[in-house]
């Protein structure tokens, strides 16, 4: 059976090249056919040089003489013993990947079959997901990696996987987002699909890549990529991995054993002096930003409950930070706080801040590209992103390594009397923090009801809507909310380090609807469903992914904010208009999506989806919210086309 | 003072300065400025009932809106003339790219809002939000 396959493949192949060489011949020569291979190899390259042409590089004389059969056609290769292929699967099994998303190619077939035949229950750990488009591939990757902390594989082919993958590659590596990205490299077939240094594409936004040259230095660096990865700064690596690699034999070859990173944290020193202060104070307080993992998460309550600190938390705009709602979660008792602890956050006095990809990105960076938002800068005293929060002192060190070390000198300097008076704040920390909950809920909800029942719906009704019906659920909210007003951030509790995965991470567009689906890999597995505020403008640039969650069976309620424009830009064309004096009354061209509107519904069918709407009265809402959540909890993806107002 | 605290003494004197007797250029068609609202992309900030959005029409006490003059006169000023930022900000419009009488249309439907806000209390399901909001946490949920 193999000996077939591989007889058809080359069979295949050669197709491919009689293609390729007969197309430019013809152009140039009326005769039918030219009987002498090197004849028709001086001709094409003839035709090729009187047209200016170069984009198809004329075939090699050895390769004509294969295709033509002037010499004899080269003997398959002989089944190996063990693919080296199936020695690569097993390392990313052992590591846990769980999930490999990918478009076909002919680069990566190797790899491919021992993903889908190698071992006692093939096709899992990693499971092979299909995609209609690379960027797809890559930015379900980040939704995954974004909920769970933890990367997962995204496997392209040569030069033009690499190429269509780069947009999402360059959003992952601005986000951090830990994932292992696998470029299939074949060098003795379609040479515009292969490079000397493939990852040289990509190596500007990439953090770390590798090209390993024969197939135990290919284990090694599978297994180096994936420290990569997780290690801070988290981000995207690349490995490209070379056919004769895949195919190669790999009886005897051993596969190494794993070791996990060691990431540093403080130092005992540290540990004892942060302990102590934390201790001392009389009204501490946490500032809690993005963790790496979930076990992080864990570790940042478990400190706050142990030293009876208020807390702050960014959960409401991304993932990895404390659940919201947590007694010690919010302004606290009393404001004046003595004592504040950044974990890679500000404002503080003393903040743990581990490394970020702005702080590799010189070193990454040798075409000088040099990105916004990455470029140098002086050292910053405040924390990422966070305008006006100041740090007193800043160490130098990622925070959730070094979590376990403070909570151990925490536990061991506790007393009695400490005992007593961290629960009697933790009392009072906790009514006024629920107390603040219940009043920030109810400004809320009077902003909210105004437009509460036009048609088109408005966006707060939406959010709204789905509060009571999720509430019970384990939920991911996926897909940024920045354009469609945000309104899960003062409505929804956000208890979980997933909740909700935050803006995107370059600001490009196109992302959402990937990165939901990614999500939704992570959600199958756990029970979990997601929810996905889908953008219309974002979910034309790939729209093949309601295929790929129809196929896999991944649990995502698509909502369509439905306004029928890339709205962010109409509003900065007619504010240009106007400014120029020249009227609004144009400024639609090229900013919205009318005549015809898309059809979300159609759109989704087609690819195998179910879904209902358009709906415009807001009060339909509700029942098409439960039919789409019951849809999803039964393992089946759901899309609501909601026309809505602009924001 | 904030800049927008300064800009609404602004208006709020204008509007005082054009109270008081009827004016002529009340005179707008609604009908048309509803059409000349959809066409000049108006809803795009502020929704298609002038509730939603960037900024909320109806329900805000504006004194821009309170007088046909002061909103005519709000038109024209609007916006910096090269911006190198991008912005959201309120367009100006030229007498030229919106004539008197079509802005006064749509000032005529931007005055035919209505505001749409029950209360909370009325509403369900922020009954239920509010409730939730209310009980206490539970850890590992």
């Amino acid at each position: 059976m193999s000996n077939d396959a591989d007889t058809r493949k080359l069979v295949g192949r050669r197709g491919f090249l009689k293609g390729a060489a007969v197309a430019p011949a013809a152009m140039a020569v009326s005769a039918p056919e030219l009987a002498d291979a090197q004849t028709r190899v001086a001709v094409q390259a003839a035709a090729a040089a009187s047209a200016g042409a170069t984009a198809v590089p004329a075939p090699t004389p050895e390769q004509v003489a294969r295709e033509t059969s002037a010499t004899p056609p080269q003997t398959p290769t002989p089944t190996v013993k063990v693919p080296g292929s199936d020695l690569m699967v097993e390392v990313l099994k052992r590591l846990g990947v769980e999930f490999c998303t990918s478009n076909p190619g002919s680069s990566f077939e190797a790899l491919q079959e021992s993903l889908v035949n190698y071992g006692d229950k093939p096709n899992t750990m990693p499971e092979f997901i299909t995609c209609l488009h690379e960027e797809t591939a890559v930015d379900m990757a980040t939704g995954y990696g974004k909920a769970e902390g933890k990367p997962m594989v995204a496997l392209l082919h040569g030069t033009l996987g690499l190429q269509h993958a780069s947009m999402a590659i360059y959003q992952a590596y601005y986000g951090g987002v830990p994932m292992v990205i696998i470029a299939g490299r074949d060098d003795g077939f379609i040479q515009a699909h292969t490079a000397n240094d493939m990852a040289a594409m990509v190596r500007s936004f990439t953090k770390w890549d590798a090209h390993p040259k024969t197939l135990p230095e290919a284990l090694d660096v599978l297994q180096e990529a994936y420290r990569q990865a997780i290690t801070a700064p988290t981000g995207p690596v690349v490995v490209i991995l070379d056919t004769e690699i895949q195919k190669a034999e790999g009886a005897g070859v051993a596969i190494p054993t794993y070791r996990p990173p060691v990431i540093p944290g403080i130092d005992a020193a540290t540990a004892e002096r942060l302990a102590a202060r934390l201790l001392a104070a009389k009204n501490p307080r946490l500032s809690v930003g993005k963790l790496r993992t979930p076990e992080g998460v864990k570790n940042a309550v478990k400190l706050a409950e142990l030293v009876g600190a208020s807390t702050a938390t960014q959960s409401t705009s991304g993932p990895m930070s404390f659940p919201n709602r947590h007694p010690a979660c919010g302004p606290g008792a009393d404001t004046a706080y003595d004592f504040t602890l950044g974990l890679e956050s500000g404002p503080a006095d003393v903040a743990m801040m581990g490394p970020t990809i702005a702080s590799i990105a010189a070193l990454r960076d040798k075409m000088g590209v040099a990105f916004g938002g990455l470029r140098a800068s002086p050292a910053p005293t405040t924390a990422p992103g966070g305008g006006g929060s100041k740090i007193g002192e800043k160490i130098d060190i990622d925070a959730e390594a070094s979590l376990p070390a403070l909570i151990a000198v925490v536990e061991k300097a506790m007393t009695p009397a400490r005992r007593r008076a961290i629960a009697d704040r933790v009392a009072k920390n906790a009514a006024a923090n629920q107390k603040a909950t219940v009043e920030g809920v109810h400004k809320a909800l009077e902003a909210k009801r105004v437009g509460w029942n036009n048609s088109p719906v408005s966006l707060g009704r939406i959010y709204a809507e789905l509060a009571p019906l999720i509430e019970n659920e384990d939920w991911c909210l996926a897909s940024p909310t920045a354009f469609s007003g945000s309104h899960h951030r003062d409505l929804w509790n956000h208890d979980k380090p997933y909740s909700y995965l935050g803006p995107q991470p370059a600001g490009g567009i196109g992302y959402g609807a990937g990165a939901s689906a990614g999500a939704g890999l992570a959600a199958r597995e756990r029970k979990r469903i997601v929810i996905n505020i889908q953008t219309d403008g974002d979910m034309n640039f790939a729209p093949g992914v309601l295929w790929t969650e129809a196929h896999h069976g991944l649990p995502v309620l698509s909502i369509m904010h439905n306004n029928r424009a890339w709205h962010q830009e109409l509003m900065f064309l007619e504010f240009m208009a106007g400014a120029r004096g020249r009227g609004t009354d144009r400024a639609h061209i090229g900013s919205t999506l009318r005549d015809p509107f898309i059809d979300y519904k159609k759109m989704a069918e087609a690819y195998g989806v179910a879904g209902e709407g358009p709906i415009t009265d807001p009060n339909e809402l509700a029942a098409a919210f439960k039919r789409g959540i019951a849809s999803v909890k039964a393992g089946k993806p759901y899309l609501i086309d909601v026309i809505t107002q602009p924001r | 003072m904030t800049l927008s605290s300064k800009l609404a003494i602004v208006f709020l004197a204008l509007a005082a300065a054009f109270a008081g007797g009827a004016s002529a250029q009340t005179a707008g068609d609604p009908a048309r400025g509803k059409t000349l609202y959809f066409d000049h992309g108006c809803y795009g900030c502020h929704g298609y009932q002038g509730q939603t959005g960037a900024r909320n029409l109806v329900g805000t006490n504006s004194p821009i809106i309170a007088k046909p003059e002061v909103f005519l006169f709000f038109l024209r000023q609007r916006g910096n003339f090269l911006p190198m930022i991008p912005s959201t900000a309120m367009p100006r419009f030229s007498e030229k790219a919106l004539p008197d009488p079509q802005a006064l249309d749509i000032y005529a439907y931007i005055k035919t809002f209505k505001l749409d806000a029950p209360d909370v209390a009325s509403i369900p399901v922020m009954g239920q939000i509010e409730a939730s909001a209310a009980r206490a946490y539970q850890a590992g949920r």
